[in-house]
């Protein structure tokens, strides 16, 4: 129960921050603080695979997004002009509901701590196994699909990147056709065309 | 040691599966030579190849049924609706054969992504439980999302394209809400679970919160009132091939779904859901069709009209989800709606030629003086939208409106005959300008063969389907459209 406390408080504390830190890259890793500890306490939980995942794809794949996001946009310490206005206070507003409305639920329902043998039967499946088994057994179907899924995004994106190449090569066309006016025009910055 | 699951046909997936393979091959040859035709060749051969598979699973059914657990669902509805899907994406490839005059076979992704939504399309009519249904949504819109942004340096295209995507994204995030929500009340995703669930007990207001959810997040695909305002202007602002796809298939793909959500997984002791549908229906025939008759573009005209026919298609879905008619008017509705559809924008798409604004009405003044044939054809397929008899869409809204009276539904019903004849109205006007008006200058139309003969299919199609509406329905209704219908 004490090392329980240990983590919430470690998830807790990051959580605030994410929220509150001014600089973007504070609080990604603000946020890394509290996929942390989430991963032990699903470790306190005896589920190994789960905090395995939770470390591999959240606190290093989507943080390694999140970084190259902040980083492609520039973003700095600078509040961001509040274009909308009502925004901030409705966040506020939903926020607050959300927590009275986790409250009542308590108020209604108590929850006490649950008994070790009734955790250990709710993870039972959770191991690397028992995974499996949903996945590739049942779920096979919508595996794939998930695979088909990613495959289209990925064509989608290049076809749509690949547009921009084509607009570049065909301004470059453009500047070579206008010829002596124009003999050295530079390619416009970052839109080369993709080799293939 | 390999196990593989219970119940593992592949005959059912095989039409899937062709369209994979077939795209897969696209990708890997436009490595190679980029070359517009050559993607459409292979999207042409693979689409044939899967609609042998789809016809097969139409004929005989039973020989699939369910596969994979009870994730994909092979009957009369969904093996008609897949056979719909393919025949709107082949003659969407034939309008965009000609690459340099259609401009979005530039690229060699344009016809791996058509097959792919197609594919996401006959995941979701096939779909049995919301895990497939969802996941062939999304492969279906992300496709979407990126055709129609796909023109490039067109303002109009990329505004089409970024609304579509964020409103979608939207419209997904609800329906997943729903989905979620559902699973919270019944304890399943499969169809045939969460209606058996529901029909019970009285469903607590977590499985109607879901089902609203869901309702919600279908009939912004299928483009139901109040959310259809993405249409007109994504329609508009889409490369006209592109427009013709997703008019049809989306269609198509989301009302299967619809069909499949409300007659399995809603059954007829849960009338609120019923209601619900039953205004949204309202509200899209009077929306659609009065919205149509101020339009003096044809897609925009067109993407009203679409929003019309969703109302009808509407009122099929509702009959058919209580029980009260047979599915298979929605199948016969939806594959004629395809030939007409995309026969109109077949046209549209010819007349279009260069000009951005080309389809204004004025464009369309003294098309029957200069080019006959396409004048016939837009005026058989105007007139089939439009419901006049012998043609095919008179036969499909006057399925709908049958099966609303026999469910009970005469108010909704008598509103929609209602709304026909003001759809005669915003049809026949460009019918007019097509015959009676003449010509302010010499009209040029696209040089496109391939565009021609999908203009001539889709007649064709329109023509027997109005002079044979019994053979379609028939193999649809005989292949038994299997819906486990709750009683």
């Amino acid at each position: 129960m004490l090392a329980f406390a240990a983590i919430a408080t470690v998830m807790l504390i990051g959580a605030i921050g994410v929220v509150t830190l001014r600089q973007p890259v504070h609080a990604a890793l603000s946020l890394v603080g509290t996929l942390l500890a989430l991963a032990i306490a699903y470790v306190q939980l005896n589920a190994g695979f789960l905090a395995a995942i939770q470390v591999i794809v959240y606190a290093g794949a989507i943080m390694v997004l999140f970084l190259f996001v902040i980083m492609l946009l520039a973003l700095d310490g600078e509040a961001p002009a509040p274009s909308l206005t009502w925004l901030r206070p409705a966040a506020w507003g939903a926020g607050a509901l959300a927590l009275v409305a986790v409250l009542a639920v308590l108020a209604r329902d108590p929850i006490g701590p649950a008994s070790p043998a009734a955790l250990l039967e709710v993870f039972a499946g959770s191991g690397a196994e028992g995974v499996a088994d949903q996945l590739f057994g049942p779920m096979v179907l919508s595996f794939h699909l998930v695979g088909v899924l990613l495959l289209t995004g990925i064509v989608a994106a290049v076809g749509l990147v690949q547009r921009r190449a084509g607009q570049a090569a065909e301004a470059r066309a453009r500047a070579g056709r206008a010829g002596a006016d124009a003999p050295d025009a530079p390619p416009l910055p970052g839109r080369e065309p993709v080799e293939v | 040691m390999i196990v593989p699951p219970d119940g593992l046909v592949l005959g059912g997936i095989a039409p899937a599966l062709t369209l994979l393979v077939a795209a897969a091959t696209a990708l890997i040859l436009g490595t190679v030579r980029a070359d517009a035709r050559q993607g459409g060749a292979v999207a042409l051969l693979g689409l044939a190849a899967a609609a042998v598979f789809a016809v097969r699973n139409l004929v005989d059914p039973g020989a699939h049924g369910a596969t994979f657990g009870v994730q994909w669902v092979v009957d009369g509805a969904s093996a008609g609706l897949a056979v719909a899907i393919l025949v709107g994406t082949f003659l969407a490839v034939l309008l965009s054969w000609d690459a340099p005059v259609a401009r979005v076979g530039d690229r060699p992704e344009f016809h791996p992504l058509l097959l792919l939504a197609a594919t996401g399309g006959i995941a979701m009519v096939h779909a049995g439980d919301f895990v497939v249904l969802l996941l062939g949504l999304e492969i279906l819109s992300l496709s979407v999302y990126a055709l129609s942004a796909w023109r490039t340096g067109v303002r109009e295209g990329e505004e089409a394209g970024m609304k579509y995507f964020l409103l979608g994204a939207f419209a997904s995030a609800i329906l997943i809400y729903g989905v979620a929500l559902t699973y919270g009340a019944t304890g399943a995703f499969d169809f045939a679970s969460i209606g058996a669930a529901l029909a019970a007990g009285a469903p607590g207001p977590l499985a109607l919160l879901g089902g609203a959810f869901v309702l919600v997040g279908l009939g912004f695909k299928v483009s139901f009132a109040p959310f259809h305002q993405w249409a007109p202007d994504v329609y508009t602002g889409a490369p006209t091939p592109v427009t013709a796809f997703m008019s049809v298939v989306v269609k198509v793909a989301a009302f299967g779904a619809l069909l499949r959500v409300a007659s399995e997984a809603w059954p007829a002791t849960v009338p609120s859901l019923d209601l619900m549908l039953a205004i949204l229906v309202a509200l899209t025939l009077v929306v659609g069709n009065l919205g149509a008759l101020l339009q003096s573009g044809a897609k925009r005209m067109l993407g009203y009209s679409a929003v019309a026919h969703a109302g009808y298609l509407g009122l099929a879905v509702l009959a058919a989800g209580q029980g009260l008619a047979s599915p298979t008017t929605v199948v016969w509705y939806l594959l004629a709606y395809t030939f007409m559809n995309l026969g109109a924008f077949a046209v549209t798409h010819l007349v279009m030629h260069d000009d951005p604004q080309g389809d204004r009405i004025e464009a369309w003044q003294g098309l029957g003086a200069r080019k006959p044939g396409l004048a016939i054809a837009m005026t058989l397929f105007l007139f089939s939208l439009a419901g006049f008899p012998p043609l095919a869409g008179f036969f499909g809204k006057a399925l709908a409106v049958r099966a609303a009276f026999d469910a009970g539904w005469s108010s909704l019903a008598v509103l929609a005959l209602l709304a026909a004849v003001v759809a005669v109205v915003y049809y026949t006007r460009f019918v007019f300008a097509m015959w009676f008006a003449r010509a302010p200058r010499a009209i040029e139309v696209a040089p496109s063969d391939a565009a021609r003969w999908a203009v001539g299919l889709a007649a064709a199609g329109t023509v027997a389907m109005g002079l044979f509406p019994d053979v379609w329905y028939a193999l649809v209704e005989g292949a038994g459209a299997a819906l486990a219908l709750v009683p």
